[in-house]
């Protein structure tokens, strides 16, 4: 369909570089945000009963049935300058639309639930007998969760950040939205792709696209590759 | 499978190009500014054809014109400006064009104006605007505006170039932004939501709409006919009413 002379001219352009570079950017911050922030929400919904269990799972895992942009407008009336946190979030001098923290939230918010998900459901794998052990052997929570519960848990949580990540880097209805579209700035890989093909640039979208495919794809296969065996904590 | 194909055939629809024909389905695709007159022109066509059925598709003019080019089956195309058909008839997948109406852009911000702007020179100072990429119709004409002006691009708070024109009415709208380039057309269908500041005369970017049948199409009689309506004295009203201009006169 397309040549090798192509894929170089396509990457050669210097929407093509921004994109790529913004979406590398945002994807791996959102990425650090859901791992740091989600494992230890996962470890205690997989390993704690409390009331209203049911609906705070209900609430965190939304985002991964709303459409994109639904999500984006649900964005703006959160973090908007209108918004239900616009006020406060002027007189800290933040206006998040159009901004890269808003692609990176929009990112977060629509992948997040799939990262909390698989990690979930990786520490509900994990034998409680072994967390049960480092507790009688004088071990802290917080020390359970970080050298008993996350190594055992590894390989799902990595499987979880590697999807997580890919979804993140793929988004678009939410971040054209909330963070709209420009160069250098907010225009992700996906938008420029959008534009490209709209705009009559179809081989610099193309180019750009097998990019994409191309990474998502090696990610997915160094985190198998690094798991080694497979199904102990099979994924979903 | 063959009971399948032969149902899809039949439902399909596409109905022969011959006079005496009992009808289908005619294709339009049109740029988004014109989805409020041409719905309602489809229902006079419909009464007017009985048998057939108008499928309208509203889109960016340059995303239609990509679709075509990818072979998208469509018999109508009406665009924005007269660029995208240009591009198309220099591929030969599009016959001739008549021009039949025309848009002008105006300014918008949001109801309660919060930037305060009263002419459009107060961009300069600072506002968030939103406007359109210039790979669609209504960016290209934003630039157009720009220049006549003397404002330089760079040296306004653009915070988003969308790749069409409903997302600057609606970010406008929800007051995130603090003014934004769209059509009349638009600022007339989203009256309360925004306020529109009329641009002077001078600066305007007059917007040429084209239509044309599309090469591959195999309904040409039906898509002739629906330019017919769009062209007659019904289909001038019905697109003054939402608040195109004439078509130019040749």
């Amino acid at each position: 369909m397309f040549a090798q002379g192509d894929l170089a001219a396509g990457l050669r352009s210097s929407v093509a570089r921004d994109a790529l570079l913004i979406s590398f950017q945002t994807s791996l911050i959102s990425l650090t945000a859901m791992v740091l922030v989600g494992t230890p929400i996962a470890y205690l919904l997989a390993t704690r009963t409390f009331p209203g269990r049911t609906i705070v799972v209900t609430l965190f895992e939304l985002p991964l049935v709303l459409p994109p942009a639904v999500a984006g407008l649900g964005l703006f009336f959160a973090f908007g300058r209108r918004g239900l946190l616009g006020s406060e979030l002027s007189a800290l001098g933040l206006e998040i639309p159009f901004t890269k923290l808003a692609v990176v939230l929009a990112m977060t918010f629509v992948a997040g639930p799939l990262y909390l998900r698989q990690a979930q459901s990786a520490f509900t794998a994990v034998e409680p007998d072994l967390l049960a052990a480092a507790r009688t052997l004088g071990a802290g929570p917080g020390r359970v969760f970080l050298r008993v519960a996350v190594p055992v848990a590894g390989e799902g949580l990595g499987v979880g950040a590697a999807l997580g990540w890919a979804r993140a880097l793929g988004e678009f209805g939410a971040t054209i939205i909330f963070a709209g579209s420009l160069q250098g700035v907010t225009q992700t890989a996906p938008v420029a792709i959008y534009l490209g093909f709209e705009g009559g640039q179809a081989d610099a979208a193309f180019a750009l696209g097998a990019i994409m495919i191309a990474i998502s794809a090696a990610v997915l296969l160094l985190v198998k590759l690094a798991g080694g065996r497979t199904s102990r904590f099979a994924p979903m | 499978m063959l009971a399948l194909s032969l149902l899809a055939a039949g439902c399909g629809g596409s109905g022969s190009s011959s006079s005496g024909a009992p009808g289908g389905m005619l294709t339009v695709f049109a740029a988004t500014s014109l989805a409020n007159a041409f719905t309602e022109l489809a229902k006079t066509y419909e009464s007017q054809h009985p048998g057939w059925k108008v499928r309208l598709s509203f889109a960016g003019s340059d995303a239609l014109a990509a679709q075509i080019e990818q072979g998208v089956r469509a018999d109508v195309y009406a665009a924005a400006s007269p660029t995208y058909p240009e591009q198309l008839q220099g591929e030969r997948l599009l016959g001739s064009t008549t021009d039949f109406a025309t848009n002008s852009l105006v300014l918008i911000v949001p109801s309660d104006n919060p930037a305060g702007i009263t002419s459009v020179r107060d961009i300069t100072s600072g506002a968030k605007l939103v406007v359109g990429d210039a790979a669609v119709p209504i960016g290209a004409y934003t630039e157009t505006v720009l220049a006549n002006l003397g404002i330089d691009a760079s040296s306004l708070d653009i915070v988003s170039r969308e790749p069409t024109v409903t997302p600057i009415v609606q970010k406008v709208g929800l007051g995130e932004a603090d003014a934004g380039f769209v059509y009349v057309t638009d600022a007339l269908a989203a009256c309360c939501e925004v306020k529109p500041i009329p641009l002077p005369a001078a600066a305007q970017a007059p917007a040429v709409y084209p239509i044309g049948v599309v090469s591959e199409s195999n309904q040409a009689k039906a898509a002739q006919q629906w330019i017919d309506l769009v062209t007659s004295s019904r289909g001038r009203h019905t697109l003054g009413e939402f608040g195109f201009g004439p078509a130019p006169s040749s």
